[in-house]
């Protein structure tokens, strides 16, 4: 197993806001026919910017909280680990394999079963088809889908896409595990066996980054607790038991 | 970043989404699934109708234009299935990205998996029609030679190429909203452009407009070899220069625009 890491030097990132203006060929067009003024509010977008100047040093072995208010930039630092979003500016550096989970319904294709979803999951983690053979009666069973499981995902409700979500993502060890709001709408005796999974999942060097507004749970599972405010971090400490 | 750089990074995207093809093959099946889920005949249905299509038109138009249907019919055929496949993935890769969204925002792979995703989409229904295609071209007796072998190396430019075109759109496509509706505007417009229903030599004074079309030259190379003919060299050359063009611009722009994407949704 290879040593996980991330390091984060000021790492910055910005969402253009791209309107129906500004996103039109014609804006374009006529912003380069006539220059100068125009050309300038075009090229004006407005910028929020998620994360700015986040510097983490996260290091094997660590379980890390990422705790903040409602668009302190949580989900958008662990979508930044995860390589969805390149940082502006700023270096990271992520070594290890992952495994995510973030929104707990997107990324399932509705119409297809339980079971087809498990394939597509898992071969978007980057397993082959043949890996998954392998797991995917242990992920069968994890979920406590029954008969569900062989039936169009559209009907689950979202207690059992998590189930189904959970299931998948830590069916294969990965070095460093993203996750976002888990165990919000599972019921308490999946959210039990989930955390246990979870436990025994992770291996003694890998990494766990956790986004969450449970202080509660932060105690439970975490050795470390980051703060975001408006994209910056404001506190890093140690989580005391 | 330099130029060739970029024309590198782009390239390698495309190398690892290729990598990836347990994931887009599966996908691409799965989407077929889905649009014929619980029918019986499932995507035979696609080459029934092409089937029923294109032998309606065929006579109507041969009975219109006073061509003879059997050498009309497979010209008609041949065309119309593989201009379909092309207007059709290069249509789709429109929304190649935001159509994804959920996914492209779990976890970083190649952003040129979804493109793979719906060529692969794409070849299955071509499959399925290639079915009318042959019937079509058995009925009305085939011309056999050597010139039927050229087939091969013009499906692999043909299909190359309109896979590398759908990068650019489908990037293009993602960052302004405007340019789906031109594209379908475009696609439409250059169907009746480009001899499919009609015979290049039909034109007169618009006889460039066939000439000077890189969809005539693009269907010409699979077309003429099934018809038993050489496709002629000239469209071998605008066919090569569409492939090296649409690599070109696709390497570049994934290399340039690829990681903003995730932005653009």
């Amino acid at each position: 197993m290879s040593l996980a890491s991330i390091v984060a030097d000021q790492v910055r990132i910005e969402y253009p806001i791209l309107q129906s203006t500004n996103r039109s060929l014609k804006r374009r067009f006529v912003s380069a026919a006539t220059g100068g003024r125009i050309a300038h509010d075009a090229r004006d977008h407005i910028v929020v910017t998620a994360l700015n100047d986040v510097s983490l040093t996260i290091s094997e072995g660590e379980r890390v909280a990422l705790v903040g208010h409602n668009g302190s930039g949580k989900t958008t630092l662990l979508r930044t680990i995860a390589g969805v979003y390149q940082p502006v500016s700023g270096m990271l550096e992520v070594r290890g394999t992952l495994s995510t989970l973030f929104d707990i319904s997107t990324g399932f294709d509705p119409e297809a079963t339980g079971r087809e979803n498990v394939v597509l999951r898992g071969l978007v983690m980057g397993l082959s088809r043949a890996q998954i053979a392998e797991r995917i009666d242990d992920v069968r069973e994890f979920s406590g889908l029954g008969d569900y499981f062989d039936l169009p995902v559209r009907i689950f409700s979202s207690g059992m896409l998590l189930r189904l979500a959970f299931s998948v993502a830590t069916s294969v060890q990965r070095d460093i595990v993203l996750m976002d709001e888990w165990l919000a709408v599972g019921d308490a005796e999946f959210s039990e066996r989930a955390e246990k999974r979870l436990h025994d999942h992770l291996h003694s060097k890998s990494i766990l980054i956790l986004a969450t507004h449970s202080e509660d749970l932060v105690r439970r599972v975490c050795n470390r607790r980051i703060e975001l405010n408006h994209g910056r971090v404001v506190a890093d400490n140690p989580v005391v038991t | 970043m330099p130029f060739f750089q970029l024309l590198a990074k782009g390239a390698a995207d495309l190398r690892n989404g290729l990598a990836a093809h347990e994931l887009w093959s599966f996908m691409g099946w799965q989407d077929i699934r889905q649009r014929y889920r619980r029918t019986i005949l499932g995507p035979w249905w696609l080459a029934i109708s092409t089937g029923m299509l294109v032998l309606f038109l065929g006579f109507m138009w041969s009975e219109i234009f006073h061509v003879d249907a059997q050498t009309f019919l497979p010209f008609f055929v041949i065309g119309y299935v593989f201009w379909s496949f092309l207007a059709g993935a290069i249509t789709e890769a429109c929304t190649a990205f935001t159509q994804f969204e959920g996914l492209i925002l779990q976890r970083r792979i190649p952003i040129s998996v979804y493109l793979y995703r719906i060529g692969m989409r794409h070849t299955i229904v071509l499959a399925h029609n290639t079915t009318v295609v042959l019937l079509v071209v058995l009925w009305f007796g085939p011309v056999w030679s050597l010139n039927n072998l050229l087939v091969i190396p013009g499906l692999i430019v043909f299909g190359t190429v309109t896979f590398l075109a759908s990068i650019p759109v489908a990037i293009l496509c993602t960052r302004f909203r405007d340019l789906p509706q031109i594209v379908t505007n475009v696609l439409q417009v250059a169907f009746f452009a480009t001899p499919i229903m009609w015979r290049p030599e039909a034109l007169v004074r618009f006889r460039w407009m066939a000439d000077f079309n890189p969809f005539t030259h693009l269907i010409d190379i699979v077309r003429m070899p099934l018809l038993g003919a050489a496709p002629g060299t000239e469209s071998w050359i605008w066919s090569l220069a569409a492939l090296a063009l649409s690599l070109a611009a696709s390497s570049w722009l994934l290399g340039r625009y690829g990681h903003r994407v995730a932005f653009w949704l």
